[in-house]
């Protein structure tokens, strides 16, 4: 099934995963959230296709290629940043690896998930800065996630996320 | 194709069913088993609900144990596990564990090595071969099985920890073609030593246990399935405030229970705290784990 990011395939996570809406006439969307698994990528969309799972992201990058699956329509809120208005407002990017082991963030998911920001940005009105795009760990209690890590590169994605939103 | 081709291929297809149930008892018998195999099954998901007669219930030989440590299987006869099978009979009830090589059934069970500690309500199987499965845990209907958790061990491997309801005597039986480990636990009358280790719906704690005086460092054990393997450790006073936390990685979350372990260094305190170990929701933030009752036994200060 086709996703709603150009080149995105959908497989749709269980709706116990996450809560219907109608965003951005629900909920404004003006975040984006940065999230690593700590496991592969297709683990993550399967686990989430499981209602005992009870999280979910919308999009979800493969570290070896970019490819990215989406999980959850964008209008949906997907339940990934432990922090109920957070979800309420943003979209969730998931990127396969660990935060332990920076092989894993490779130059085509971070060229990927810089050009599905830069989209996102654009179709929502989402300011490219560091305030709106923003690591779990910048999740507000009681948030104590720590992903992506101090392996992710901010200071490249930015700089990507900026050149693709044009 | 005609009346008299069809009945030829009916006959044909029962003689086959025939010698194939005749060949596989005799590799039963040759391993000296008594099982439940040829009983009905009906699958649930990945976990079966095994019936089984009164007559082959009978025929079961194996002693039952309280021996703390059993081992067997071959290194590199299978390298998943592929099914869950639970059973009541008389007296005692079952679970089977089908293994899986490169994707098919295995003929064989991989090495395994088996842990019950003395007074304590589960036994632990150890597969060091063992790196993926189709199944994750369960819980039982039976009155002395209570649930299987099956989980990425932290040096590499698989182990399936058995809870049971209460103290138990066991016993382990293998079986060939397909490969198969039959776990029978049955009560023993006895009180348990240690409170079983208190579980949650994504978390199970196995150290500290309910009641327990802990000391600094303290160190927590258990696994969990929550979200992006995060687990957050929190020891709180009888008035709710925080006096040590922690957050660790577990070693999986998606495709198993991830195991996890971390070293808390405490505060002295008064009285009884709580130890809550869990995440929050990634849908709202709120706390979802367990939580035991802990008083402080003292430690390096």
């Amino acid at each position: 099934m086709v996703g709603e990011y150009l080149g995105s395939t959908y497989i749709p996570a269980n709706s116990s995963n996450y809560t219907a809406a109608n965003r951005p006439y629900s909920n404004p969307i003006n975040k984006i959230v940065i999230h690593v698994t700590q496991g592969s990528w297709s683990s993550a969309i399967n686990w989430f296709q499981n209602s005992s799972a009870q999280a979910s992201a919308h999009y979800i990058v493969r570290s070896s290629d970019g490819f990215i699956g989406q999980s959850v329509l964008e209008k949906n809120i997907a339940w990934h940043a432990g922090n109920l208005p957070y979800n309420q407002t943003s979209i969730g990017i998931e990127h396969e690896g660990y935060i332990s082991d920076p092989k894993w963030f490779t130059e085509a998911m971070y060229h990927s998930s810089a050009k599905l920001s830069a989209y996102l940005c654009n179709k929502y009105g989402i300011p490219v800065d560091w305030v709106h795009i923003i690591g779990h760990d910048e999740v507000p209690y009681p948030n104590t996630h720590t992903d992506p890590g101090y392996h992710w590169n901010w200071y490249n994605y930015m700089d990507y996320v900026e050149y693709y939103a044009g | 194709m005609g009346l008299r081709h069809f009945i030829v291929v009916i006959w044909v297809a029962l003689l086959v069913a025939v010698l194939a149930t005749g060949c596989g008892q005799g590799s039963r018998q040759e391993q000296g088993t008594r099982t439940t195999e040829d009983t009905t099954a009906v699958s649930e998901s990945q976990t079966r609900q095994e019936t089984t007669s009164e007559e082959e219930t009978a025929r079961d030989e194996v002693p039952f144990t309280a021996a703390s440590e059993m081992s067997g299987g071959s290194e590199g006869a299978a390298d998943s596990i592929q099914e869950v099978t639970f059973g009541e009979h008389e007296g005692y009830e079952r679970m089977i564990i089908d293994f899986g090589s490169e994707g098919a059934p295995s003929s064989r069970i991989p090495a395994w090595s088996l842990s019950s500690p003395t007074g304590e309500g589960y036994a632990r199987i150890m597969f060091p071969g063992v790196g993926a499965t189709l199944v994750t845990g369960e819980t039982f209907s039976g009155s002395i099985m209570d649930n299987f958790y099956v989980v990425r061990a932290p040096g590499g491997g698989m182990f399936v920890d058995i809870f049971a309801t209460g103290a138990f005597q066991y016993r382990v039986t293998e079986l060939s073609d397909p490969g198969r480990l039959v776990i029978d636990y049955r009560p023993a009358s006895v009180d348990l030593s240690f409170p079983i280790p208190a579980r949650a719906e994504r978390t199970v704690l196995f150290q500290p246990r309910k009641g327990e005086a802990i000391t600094s460092p303290l160190t927590v054990s258990g696994y969990s399935r929550n979200f992006e393997a995060s687990n957050t450790i929190r020891l709180v006073d009888s008035g709710g405030n925080i006096l040590a936390q922690s957050t660790v990685l577990s070693n999986d979350w998606t495709e198993t229970w991830g195991y996890f372990e971390a070293s808390l260094e405490l505060p002295a305190f008064e009285g009884q705290a709580s130890l809550r170990v869990g995440s929050e929701s990634p849908r709202d933030g709120s706390f979802e784990g367990v939580e035991v009752p802990v008083t402080y036994g003292g430690g390096q200060q």
